[in-house]
């Protein structure tokens, strides 16, 4: 009940956001998720990776770690856009100050002017997000260089962790309800 | 020892032979088609020749020689059978689960947004990312997770790698969970905006899941298919009964509403959603947009068959220089996390290392659920990008260019996207709109709209003119459909990796969140 209180919460603010932003929000939220969704897609190439090079088959591990490279390449410099773009309409951070200094000079609306401070402050949080993202990518894939090294080397990693064979019993034309 | 091929070898090799010269073609018809238009059936063609001829060698070269998967070795779901959670299933019962789980919202809605660059790129993406790239990392997780008793990809990052790998994949995990709900729920909320006829079709289906559900559990327990049948029933019933709550007086106002009142109303569900029993709302939803999503995209793909359209969007667009319209940024590197479904997700291995692994009956069923089932989505991309480029491209750019860009009355946004070189005529949007049942088709972002204006061309040219805004309301359902059992499904391993986290890192905090009450 909590933990699902706390993820409303969390996913509840960013629709939130999304909804007042009159440029209709899916050209911010869009992007966050797609570098967020081939991060997660990155980890689990590392992660099979790791496993195809522990269990001796290195010379097979091009079939994933060549679409993770891919996608290291293309999320790291979608994020890197995100973040150091100059043009308003793609880097969080210069679309912040943008707006800011809109704000303070008074050129806005009304009806933007009360928003605008919610908005800054959304992409900036958005920014930050965008960091973690590369960090966490980051992390893993080095995580995952560095065990392969040290397995090559023949210097102790984490053991295989598959589950020892046991011969299936199960019937060929089995039905089930 | 090579053996001598028999004739049926021979007509074997034939067949293959034509399938390979066939994509080549048609792929390379595609990508040199210039300043003519190009028709939808050469998509199709490259598309399925693509991904028979990997499915064929590559995914059966990796099952056999990389993997090494064993049909004599006993899958978690039969030593571990509890009836609950670990069941071993027939192999087409866990394709159509995995499928529905993995057919989010994403292949649908990525495409039509990378459609502001143009045809090509998004095509090409989708065919190689996904035969290379996703199609793989389903199956190889999916393998990984059957032999290592269906554990969760976080904790298969913490065994394998050490313990900062883990953590960062469960931090990972849980983030982009946040994410996805908020960029689908806003998604939905965009095209329920001001739109009584899609609010009340899409409200409607909860309660029909939830009478779904009694029906399965009090009324005919376990007869699931007669159970969805009748859901289905209803939800075409919702769609049309949406047209009459549209023209009726009384009930209108209640469902035209503002996106600030939709967005709470998504939050509110969103809530119940997560805390109400499985078997009321999650479970039936499961089955009926399952039934929906194969249902609907097997008819999107014969009327696209029987139709054969011409593509009316340009194969590269200006806005590859990164000033489109929808979302700013050049064509590298945003088409590659733009179109992220149908080509590669992360959100998948989720999938393939949550509830399948604990369903396969034997380690064959692997190729044809992991590197199978994203075939078909990658498809469905495909389809998508279709529906999204036969639009006129004045009208698919009106419909999903925002107000911030091209201004907030008609003439000014006409007059914005005509300078683009996409003419377009406010009288040839109202009449859009009215055939579609909506009151204005300017300024909806998010995608889901012009798909469902995408898809209702389709279907009503194929399938009976004059009924646009049927078949356009029947399209926004099926998007709501996919969007809120991704919504339950998000949910539902939200908490699981909450609990994960709290048991193998021990931090007070997290330990205190991960209480289920």
């Amino acid at each position: 009940m909590l933990t699902s209180g706390v993820i409303v919460a969390a996913w509840g603010y960013f629709l939130y956001i999304g909804v007042i932003d009159p440029n209709g929000g899916v050209n911010i939220l869009w992007p966050l998720f797609g570098i967020s969704n081939q991060m997660l897609a990155a980890i689990a190439l590392s992660v099979a990776t790791g496993i195809l090079v522990k269990s001796g088959q290195g010379r097979h591990a091009w079939i994933t770690g060549l679409p993770l490279g891919w996608l290291a390449l293309v999320t790291t410099s979608a994020a890197w856009e995100k973040i150091m773009s100059e043009d308003v309409r793609v880097g969080f951070l210069t679309a912040a100050s943008n707006l800011a200094d809109k704000l303070a000079l008074g050129t806005l609306p009304p009806e933007k002017a009360a928003i605008a401070e919610k908005l800054i402050f959304n992409q900036r949080l958005d920014a930050g997000l965008t960091v973690f993202f590369v960090l966490v990518l980051w992390v893993v894939i080095f995580d995952m260089v560095r065990m392969s090294l040290r397995h090559l080397r023949g210097l102790p990693v984490p053991p295989l962790t598959e589950s020892p064979h046991e011969p299936s019993r199960l019937v060929e034309d089995w039905v089930r309800d | 020892m090579i053996k001598p091929l028999t004739s049926v070898g021979w007509l074997r090799h034939t067949l293959w032979i034509l399938v390979a010269i066939a994509g080549a073609s048609a792929l390379g018809g595609i990508a040199s088609a210039r300043g003519e238009t190009i028709n939808a059936l050469w998509f199709v063609v490259a598309a399925v020749a693509t991904h028979a001829l990997a499915y064929r060698f590559y995914s059966a070269w990796i099952a056999a020689r990389v993997l090494a998967i064993d049909e004599t070795r006993a899958t978690p779901a039969e030593r571990f059978d509890n009836a609950r959670d670990f069941v071993p299933t027939h192999r087409w019962i866990v394709f159509g689960h995995h499928f529905a789980a993995i057919a989010g919202p994403g292949p649908l809605i990525g495409p039509t947004l990378a459609a502001q660059f143009g045809y090509l790129q998004g095509t090409l993406w989708i065919l190689v990312g996904s035969v290379l790239g996703g199609c793989v990392q389903d199956m190889v997780i999916l393998f990984f997770s059957t032999r290592r008793d269906g554990r969760s990809l976080g904790q298969m990052a913490r065994d394998e790698l050490g313990p900062m790998g883990g953590a960062a994949a469960l931090v990972g995990t849980l983030v982009i969970m946040v994410i996805l709900i908020a960029v689908l729920g806003l998604v939905l909320v965009n095209a329920m905006k001001h739109s009584p006829w899609a609010t009340s079709t899409v409200a409607a289906t909860i309660p029909i899941a939830m009478l779904v559900g009694v029906y399965l559990r009090d009324i005919r327990p376990g007869r699931i298919i007669e159970g969805s049948l009748l859901g289905l029933v209803l939800l075409l019933v919702a769609v049309a009964g949406g047209g009459w709550v549209d023209h009726s007086p009384l009930l209108r106002p209640w469902f035209d509403q503002d996106g600030l009142s939709l967005a709470w109303a998504v939050i509110v569900y969103g809530f119940f959603a997560a805390v109400l029993p499985v078997w009321l709302l999650l479970a039936p939803r499961d089955y009926l947009s399952t039934f929906v999503k194969l249902g609907t995209i097997l008819l999107l793909a014969v009327a696209i068959v029987v139709l054969h359209p011409e593509i009316r969007m340009p194969a590269l667009t200006r806005f590859t220089d990164g000033t489109g319209p929808i979302f700013g940024g050049k064509l590298f590197p945003f088409v590659f996390i733009t179109i992220a479904c149908g080509a590669i997700s992360g959100f998948h291995s989720l999938i393939a290392s949550g509830t399948t692994p604990k369903l396969l009956a034997n380690e064959r069923d692997i190729r044809p659920i992991g590197y199978g089932g994203m075939v078909l989505e990658s498809f469905v991309a495909i389809m998508a990008l279709i529906a999204a480029t036969l639009l006129e491209p004045g009208v698919y750019f009106a419909i999903n260019s925002p107000s911030g860009v091209v201004g907030t009355t008609a003439a000014s946004a006409v007059a914005t996207i005509a300078s683009w070189g996409f003419p377009v005529t406010v009288a040839h949007m109202n009449q859009l709109a009215q055939m579609a049942g909506e009151s204005s088709l300017f300024a909806r972002t998010g995608g889901a709209p012009s798909l469902a204006i995408g898809m209702a061309m389709i279907f009503s040219s194929a399938f009976g003119k004059g009924v646009l805004s049927l078949w356009y309301h029947f399209a926004i359902m099926f998007e709501a459909v996919f969007i809120l059992s991704t919504l339950d499904a998000v949910h539902g391993s939200g908490d699981s990796c909450f609990r994960i986290f709290s048991e193998t890192y021990g931090h007070p905090w997290v330990g205190l969140l991960g209480i289920r009450l």
